[in-house]
């Protein structure tokens, strides 16, 4: 019996065309997830300066400070610069005042919105804070009963527009 | 394949830092509406208690055995409730407190009250207001003539252009002020002197007056005649027309004409008069009140008084309530009041019109639609107006005092105001 001992012929490796076909596309998958994957930071870094940059933190520290002055205020005297550029309010330092014998003013110097708290009678300034930077914008206005403050905070990348209204409601 | 795995897992992480940090930004969002959506319902809370009060300040005699208490009330298209109650304080102060609640959020206001005076200013309009030329605006306190220091304003709750005009030579010793959104320099016109200082206000409610029920009486009309009233004439009376009695005796050059005005002399007590028609005084026609009396004139119709005649008090300045006049009519009312000297007395038409004309000065304070003062001299704010209120007095209403953040909630502890004091002193420190 003759036994041919040639068996089918095994091809090891792959043909270059397989090689190159299958090169580009790891290449295509791979920047597809690099892409999606930069993207994806990208979005990511976005969302959160929106929530979390100094504008958008500054924003919120600046109504906070705004309202609680505002509503804390009396309601029988406040002062509107004409072009809006300032606001004073005035208001009690004690319950035991008999008078409003404190002024709260909110103005615009260099970049920052200052809160000037001082005395009335004689006028006296007691102190200057800074409630925060990067004021692209800010005015204010009386709107019926209440003082509406827009401000607009700026830094490099991200413009940030607020609108803050509050009543006062002291004597 | 480890390439896609790690590629699959950093997507993976960056989709849950996405989530998440939009889940956060959700809740951070829905805490801050709640807190202000309880914020709102507190002060609502407050609105609320102090409307019931002012209801309750429209039945006389005042009685606060009970006074307004509500917890958890819905407020309507508003995903917020509020709690509040009036306290009458050991010091003798009405105090609100008041809670709003919203989701998780809960916000507290605490605030005194107080009774305002309808005469809390000198002169107060809802439309326009003018001071002729030279008169000075000054004030006194008739309950305590020693009190030299004198807060004196007036103003309109206007915020039109020329709301307060101020002529030639008129000094204010004290304030103007005009509604918010007015422009100062617009809104306060002319050249006179201010020497406190011009502001922008929020406009006040001013309550209207509702005649006391009183015995009806006949019209007054007389020509020629005196006549005395007293407390046992108090009433309703149609109307009050004085007419002065002219008489002409001789002929040609012996012709002599007399004449005889008519007079009502208010005397001996609080006399009430309630007109459902008009008051006229015709030339040289009087009313004057005597020094140990009072007149209150609710009236519904007009009050006019022609050249010489004169609505009074017999020794002025004292105090301005020795005349008070309210407009209480639902139609448009025009006041036409002159004196023979000076005027003393306190007026209430905020929705009337009114002219002052005083030969001498005016002592008082005058709530009206538009004031035309046309004196021959100054105006005098008493200020015991301001200081004397009563629950039983006319045009009162409560007021908040002093207003404070508060805790959320009700507080047995908060009965003095010492008690508030151990809140936030200072919001700004």
């Amino acid at each position: 019996m003759i036994v041919d001992k040639k068996g089918p012929v095994i091809r090891k490796g792959f043909t270059l065309v397989e090689l190159m076909i299958t090169t580009v596309v790891m290449l295509i998958v791979g920047l597809a997830i690099g892409v999606v994957i930069v993207d994806g930071q990208t979005g990511w870094n976005t969302m959160y300066d929106r929530l979390n940059s100094d504008v958008v933190t500054d924003g919120y520290v600046a109504r906070k400070k705004f309202d609680n002055v505002m509503r804390s205020a009396s309601r029988a005297q406040s002062l509107v610069a004409a072009d809006g550029s300032w606001v004073e309010v005035y208001s009690y330092a004690s319950p035991s005042s008999t008078k409003v014998d404190r002024y709260s003013r909110f103005y615009v110097s260099d970049g920052d919105l200052n809160l000037e708290y001082g005395q009335l009678d004689p006028r006296a300034t007691l102190s200057v804070d800074t409630v925060c930077g990067n004021v692209a914008a800010c005015t204010f206005k009386q709107v019926g009963a209440s003082i509406q403050m827009t401000l607009t905070l700026h830094n490099e990348t991200q413009t940030n527009t607020i609108v803050s209204s509050a009543v006062s409601h002291n004597q | 394949m480890p390439l896609v795995v790690v590629a699959i897992i950093i997507l993976l992480a960056m989709g849950v830092g996405l989530l998440s940090l939009g889940f956060n930004s959700r809740i951070y969002t829905l805490r801050n509406a709640s807190d202000i959506k309880a914020r709102c319902a507190a002060d609502a809370g407050l609105t609320m208690a102090l409307f019931e009060m002012n209801e309750k300040l429209k039945v006389k005699p005042w009685n606060d055995s009970t006074l307004p208490y509500a917890e958890n009330v819905k407020l309507p298209h508003y995903d917020a409730t509020c709690s509040y109650k009036v306290i009458n304080s050991s010091a003798g102060v009405y105090i609100v407190q008041s809670f709003g609640k919203s989701g998780n959020a809960n916000r507290g206001v605490v605030a005194t009250i107080k009774l305002q005076s309808g005469f809390s200013h000198a002169i107060l309009t809802e439309e326009q207001l003018v001071l002729k030329s030279n008169t000075i605006v000054d004030g006194y306190n008739s309950a305590n003539p020693k009190d030299k220091e004198f807060v004196v304003d007036i103003g309109s709750q206007s915020n039109a252009n020329d709301s307060v005009v101020l002529n030639m030579g008129v000094v204010v010793k004290g304030d103007v002020f005009v509604a918010t959104g007015a422009d100062l320099d617009d809104a306060i016109k002319g050249a006179g002197t201010v020497t406190g200082s011009k502001y922008t206000s929020t406009p006040e409610p001013l309550p209207p007056v509702t005649a006391p029920v009183l015995p009806a009486r006949p019209a007054i009309n007389l020509t020629g005649q005196t006549l005395s009233l007293t407390t046992a004439d108090s009433g309703s009376y149609p109307e009050i027309y004085l007419r002065q009695l002219v008489v002409t005796e001789g002929k040609g050059k012996e012709e002599v004409t007399t004449t005889t005005p008519s007079i009502i002399e208010v005397s001996g007590g609080d006399v009430v008069l309630h007109l459902t028609g008009d008051i006229q005084l015709e030339n040289s026609c009087e009313i004057i009140v005597k020094e140990d009396a009072s007149l209150t004139i609710y009236t519904d119709g007009n009050i006019h008084t022609r050249n010489s005649s004169s609505i009074s008090t017999e020794n002025p300045p004292e105090e301005a309530t020795s005349i008070q006049i309210y407009t209480t009519g639902q139609d448009k009312q025009f006041i036409d009041i002159k004196a023979k000297s000076a005027f003393t007395g306190t007026i209430y038409a905020p929705e009337d019109d009114v002219v002052l004309y005083a030969k001498g000065d005016a002592y008082g304070s005058v709530v009206a639609k538009s004031f035309n003062y046309m004196a021959g001299g100054n105006f005098y704010f008493d200020e015991a107006l301001r200081e004397n209120v009563s629950v039983d007095d006319d045009a009162v209403i409560f007021v908040v005092n002093r207003w404070y953040e508060s805790g959320p909630k009700f507080s047995a502890d908060i009965q003095s105001l010492e008690m508030v004091s151990l809140l936030e002193a200072d919001p700004v420190k």
